[in-house]
């Protein structure tokens, strides 16, 4: 059973100059626990695949599925329910400014209605899994790009979802940071968490040596299981 | 739930004392907003109280022939209190007249001789008549004029004031419809600033929003920070401008009392300043809820 169908979706933008496809009636599974890497230029289609999922995008055809549930016939509250089943890290990290490293972490569990005993016990475990306990009290504006990322893993990782979706998480950061990061989710995936990569990292996605889901102009062009980057 | 609300007073809170200069921006707009409102508040009390002051002044007199039998008076008094737009008749008797007039002019010899020499009363018994709204001597004075007992007046003191009533109703009439015109201006600038205040304050804050978004808050979850806050910002704006008017009020109260010798400001204020506090603590809380859930709504659909 698969934990995501993409059913033929495709999204289609009416802009002043005629339709503009960003994505071509795309198929694909993925089942619980894999670790699949979405590549492509820029513009190929990533985000918006990873948008739809989310149901913060509705495509314009075909269906994605989430544990066998069309997320855009969900109702508001089971929509929520899936966003906190899916931890979503951004190239641009989406921390809250205005709360700690702490308080970010924390704010996944509030949502979710988690006692205040339960988030004081867990947030400082998994702050501690990315490495920062020290950096606890800190606002965002007072971590690097590198740290940023870890808290918002953290974040992503406190509800222990069925799905980590990082949408170019490397975006923004230098080389070893980047490789940080990466091993970072490869754990993640190891201990059992399915992972979803967009990136456009060539070293990356050769060095891990996973399934690859290779996207151009809105169409899958390859899906190989220990794929490499070839665009 | 208890938890829930905890939580979202706490965000609240937080939100609030981190984003101090935004939340310091939005109560100042908001205590401009409510003072004007209490402005226009304060303006129409005077006013109509101002009104009212001079209305109580004016009345109609008849004057009845001196061999008018005073039961007749009395019948015509009763007569005229029947009318619905008459708030009063009183009886004044000739020799009631006279002791006013004497006492009035007391200082005046030349008054006290003339009368001794007339050796009577020359005073006539009347009635002072009193509308409900000065409007309504229009209806009076043709209602005396066309009355069965015209034949035992002398006169009607009406046409003296004829103009002054007639004006004064027409300044009634247009200060009504004015300040009403004035007070919706007002009150629709004070909300539409405010509006758009609280609007820009979390415009700043939408890409959090998204984010709260896919996190999976309920919309619930995400808005009610923001309604708190701009409850607490329309709270503490009321409670800044009841302070800057107290000694505003008490500063203008000689002033105004000169002009209008009739209104006390002091004591109005004074007597009403929790009904006011009250006034302004509803105005800013539900301009604040009411625009924090507009403007949120509309970045919730992600």
């Amino acid at each position: 059973m698969s934990l995501i169908h993409f059913k033929n979706v495709s999204k289609i933008y009416n802009t002043v100059v005629g339709p503009l496809t960003v994505l071509d009636n795309v198929s694909f599974e993925i089942g619980a626990g894999e670790f699949v890497s979405l590549v492509g230029k820029s513009g190929a289609g990533k985000s918006t695949l990873l948008r739809s999922l989310i149901a913060e995008l509705a495509p314009s055809k075909g269906k994605v599925f989430f544990d066998e549930k069309d997320v855009h016939k969900m109702k508001h509250r089971d929509l929520c329910l899936l966003r906190r089943r899916i931890g979503m890290i951004f190239q641009d990290f989406k921390l809250l400014p205005d709360k700690t490293a702490f308080e970010n972490v924390a704010f996944a569990m509030e949502v979710a209605g988690y006692s205040d005993k339960k988030i004081r016990e867990d947030v400082p475990e998994v702050i501690k899994l990315v490495g920062l306990s020290d950096k606890m009290a800190n606002f965002p504006v007072q971590l690097s790009a590198g740290e940023k990322q870890r808290i918002a893993i953290a974040r992503a990782l406190i509800q222990r979802p069925d799905i980590i979706v990082a949408d170019e998480p490397t975006g923004n950061l230098d080389p070893i940071n980047s490789w940080d990061i990466i091993k970072l989710l490869v754990k993640i995936n190891e201990l059992g968490t399915a992972v979803i990569l967009a990136t456009h990292v060539k070293e990356i996605i050769n060095t891990i040596d996973k399934r690859v889901i290779s996207l151009d102009k809105g169409r899958i062009i390859r899906d190989e299981e220990r794929g490499k980057y070839l665009i | 739930m208890i938890q829930i609300i905890r939580r979202l007073f706490r965000s609240a809170w937080q939100s609030f004392i981190r984003n101090g200069w935004l939340s310091i921006a939005t109560i100042v707009i908001m205590a401009l907003s409510i003072f004007i409102f209490s402005g226009v508040l304060l303006f129409n009390t005077a006013s109509r109280l101002a009104i009212k002051t001079i209305e109580d002044k004016v009345d109609i007199s008849i004057y009845f022939l001196s061999d008018t039998p005073e039961e007749d008076i009395f019948k015509i008094q009763e007569q005229i209190k029947s009318l619905t737009y008459v708030s009063d008749a009183s009886y004044v008797s000739s020799q009631q007249a006279l002791e006013t007039f004497t006492e009035l002019r007391q200082s005046d010899p030349l008054i006290a001789k003339a009368l001794q020499e007339i050796g009577e009363n020359p005073l006539s018994a009347s009635l002072n008549i009193k509308t409900n709204k000065v409007t309504d001597y229009d209806a009076l004075a043709t209602y005396i004029q066309e009355a069965p007992f015209k034949d035992k007046l002398i006169s009607v003191d009406f046409s003296q004031n004829q103009k002054v009533i007639s004006r004064l109703g027409n300044l009634t009439r247009g200060l009504s419809v004015g300040s009403l015109f004035l007070n919706l201006i007002l009150a629709l600038v004070a909300v539409v600033v405010s509006f758009n205040t609280i609007r820009m304050a979390i415009y700043a804050l939408r890409e959090e929003i998204s984010i709260m978004k896919l996190s999976g808050a309920s919309n619930w979850f995400i808005r009610g920070p923001f309604v708190i806050n701009g409850i607490l910002c329309g709270v503490i704006a009321a409670v800044s401008v009841l302070i800057i008017l107290i000694p505003l009020v008490l500063w203008l109260h000689p002033k105004v009392s000169a002009f209008m010798p009739g209104f006390n400001l002091n004591a109005y204020f004074f007597g009403h300043i929790f009904v006011m506090l009250g006034w302004q603590l509803l105005f800013g809380a539900v301009l604040g809820a009411v625009s924090s859930v507009l403007a949120v709504t509309k970045y919730l659909k992600v």
